[in-house]
């Protein structure tokens, strides 16, 4: 009954010209007399009684659980127990996640990081470097040092035909280490500039400058969001164990992506080392300089990296001479 | 401990679940299909057609559990959930100094939103057409939510029982049938006993893993004929994958256990007086039984397991819980509509910290 937990037995019984009667069966009396197209049908679900609503709220449960009360079929119900349908959708619902968080996303952040307004990224790159400033110390380079790298590095920037300024600024860092924000700036660690000549260190700023030109810092921003978004609009209905595993998943895919992106700024580099008449070489013989470069990896853990392997770094820098 | 109060006239009700994990996944995977067919907009009816099948399934005393919930509702609250997400984004993103301004929202937010989503759902449920409500309020969900735990912190997390206890009581404990006022008498006592448990397990797992991980070093490392490099890049190896178990699986073992010892507790002391009342005698060692066989099936199958480890789960739960009811079950008037905004409960989803109840 509507609005109340009152229940009746009953019987339901039938005429062809579609009216219907509600007997009850403890006190047999009629308790509605209607027709049946001003009853609405509930929903099909497998496995459960279809209820009929009758005008006033009230609604009858039968026992039979495949009862029909109108001849619409369940179109739902149909495919959830057809067994091709779902076999086509325990092959497609993977497939399409993987799609989906592998091609699509990622596409679509290629193809929309360049159109964020620059002032956007300017903004980020600002508010990343004061933020970064707290764990590094001011660059303890002698002052002519730094000139002469930034008077080289205009000079290669112009004959490389770079298309936007990039600043180079100086830190002391704890490690030999170089990184380029949206906005343009290069941050160069003291102990990379010790460690490399002249010819390395542009091979490395050249490697940062790809990162930059191809908006990869962009592109991650909106491939990390899109995907968090996607995920909790498909999947926040699961939980525990699940979504642990996709999520797992999801952070392995970002990964590969990273490394993508690494083997991109590789390539980049290359092509403005040549561009400035310098050897490619150099980036290989940077990238072995560095330290850890020595420790074999096993294949398994570059999947946790979000560098290629250096040895597969190398090969493929030499391999364009 | 079980609750030794009886009511006049009470009869038991028994719980039936008919749900298959057969059927269930096939249901489940279909509205996933059509769901990314419809880039996530299905995925609302999706989200409904699930809930009433588990729902419908659910039988006491032969009365079915309803999910009244709409799919409209549901659209409309996710529709709103991610504009604001959205808008949030937008405004981290271009302001990365309002960042600071934005976590403080959702801290203000966050007990709302939480307040929000137990209703909608507490609200969409019903038996025998009364609806169930929740009555807990902004201030109690930001003190247990928010104040205690944080709180909590300062004494080191060893009022972190107490904490989890009250937060229990703030979800269950502000339940109404038609009118009637549900009470939780939980003691704190249980949550501590129930957590050192988990202490000591989880030390026992610990050691045995990595035991078993030593051993294993031992083993690799004592061949006398691999150069140090070698050697060195096994016993990583060696580990890692232990590291990698430890860190997943014990935690969601040990937190299976803390659920089981709770939840027999919880709902052995959940009564509405001469209404109803639970009684619950789930093991320890069944529960962690079924949430292994879970983890094992998801993880065989990345995941597309979910839906039938979820049957097994509540197969488990309801074949162990029984109802005691009185007669004035059978003359109750439902107090409270469905016009909630799903909001609440589509933001917790979306922003992917939503509670569970069952």
């Amino acid at each position: 009954m509507v609005g109340r937990s009152n229940i009746r037995p009953a019987i339901a019984l039938f005429r062809d010209d579609g009216s219907l009667r509600v007997l009850a069966t403890d006190y047999d009396y009629e308790l509605i007399s209607t027709n049946i197209d001003k009853c609405r049908q509930g929903d099909i679900l497998p496995g459960i009684p279809v209820e009929l609503h009758f005008p006033d709220g009230d609604y009858f449960i039968p026992d039979d659980a495949d009862l029909r009360w109108k001849p619409r079929t369940g179109i739902l119900a149909y495919m959830e127990s057809h067994i091709l349908m779902v076999l086509l959708a325990a092959l497609l619902v993977p497939t399409s996640f993987w799609l989906v968080f592998t091609q699509a996303i990622p596409a679509a952040a290629r193809t929309t990081a360049p159109l964020i307004p620059q002032e956007i990224m300017d903004r980020v790159g600002q508010s990343s470097l004061k933020s970064l400033e707290y764990s590094m110390r001011p660059s303890q380079l002698a002052q002519y040092r730094q000139a002469e790298i930034l008077k080289r590095w205009n000079e290669t920037a112009a004959q490389a035909g770079l298309t936007r300024h990039y600043q180079i600024i100086f830190r002391h860092g704890g490690q030999p280490n170089a990184f380029a924000l949206p906005d343009g700036t290069i941050v160069v660690f003291d102990e990379l500039v010790e460690l490399l000549n002249d010819d390395q260190l542009t091979a490395v700023l050249f490697h940062e400058v790809g990162h930059v030109d191809l908006y990869h810092g962009a592109q991650m921003m909106v491939q990390a969001s899109a995907g968090a978004i996607v995920y909790g609009l498909l999947l926040g209905d699961m939980e525990g164990l699940s979504e642990s595993i996709l999520g797992l998943g999801i952070s392995l895919g970002q990964n590969a992506f990273s490394r993508d992106m690494e083997t991109a700024a590789d390539d980049f580099a290359v092509l403005k080392l040549k561009a400035t008449g310098i050897n490619p070489e150099v980036m290989a013989s940077a990238l072995r300089a560095l330290p850890g470069g020595e420790r074999e990896m096993n294949s398994w853990r570059e999947y946790l990296s979000s560098h290629p392997e250096r040895a597969k770094r190398i090969e493929r820098i030499q391999k364009t001479e | 401990m079980t609750s030794t109060t009886t009511f006049t006239n009470e009869r038991r009700a028994e719980i039936e679940f008919s749900a298959t994990p057969g059927g269930y996944t096939k249901l489940w995977l279909v509205n996933m299909l059509l769901t990314l067919a419809t880039l996530g907009i299905y995925g609302a009816w999706a989200k409904v057609r699930n809930n009433q099948y588990l729902y419908g399934h659910t039988r006491i005393e032969g009365h079915r559990l309803q999910y009244l919930a709409t799919p409209k509702q549901i659209l409309m609250g996710r529709i709103l959930a991610l504009s604001v997400l959205l808008i949030l984004v937008g405004v981290s993103m271009t302001h990365p100094m309002a960042a600071v301004g934005v976590y403080i929202a959702l801290i203000v937010a966050a007990p709302w939103l939480i307040v929000q989503g137990l209703r909608f759902t507490y609200r969409n449920t019903a038996y025998r057409n009364v609806r169930f409500n929740f009555k807990g309020d902004y201030t109690g969900a930001f003190v247990n939510f928010i104040l205690l735990p944080v709180l909590s912190a300062f004494t080191l997390f060893l009022a972190l029982p107490w904490v989890i206890k009250r937060i229990h009581q703030f979800m269950f404990g502000n339940c109404e049938f038609g009118g009637e006022r549900f009470n939780l008498n939980t003691s704190s006592g249980v949550y501590y006993k129930a957590a050192f448990l988990v202490f000591i397990l989880n030390t026992l797992l610990m050691i045995v893993i990595f035991a078993g991980a030593g051993s294993s070093v031992a083993l690799l490392a004592s061949g006398s004929d691999q150069n140090q490099a070698e050697r060195a890049s096994q016993i990583i190896s060696g580990m890692i994958v232990p590291l990698i178990i430890a860190m997943y699986a014990v935690p969601y073992l040990v937190q299976a256990a803390f659920a089981a010892v709770i939840r027999n507790h919880v709902v052995n002391h959940l009564q509405a007086d001469e209404l109803a009342r639970f009684h619950s005698e789930i093991t320890v060692l069944g529960y962690m039984g079924v949430v292994t066989l879970n983890a094992i099936i998801i993880l065989f199958t990345l995941g597309l397991a979910f839906p039938a480890a979820k049957v097994l789960k509540m197969r488990y739960l309801a074949s162990k819980t029984t109802v005691f009811v009185t007669p004035r079950l059978d003359h109750m008037a439902n107090t409270v509509d469905g016009k909630e905004s799903a909001f609440g409960e589509e933001a917790a989803g979306l922003f992917d910290s939503d509670l569970s109840i069952v």
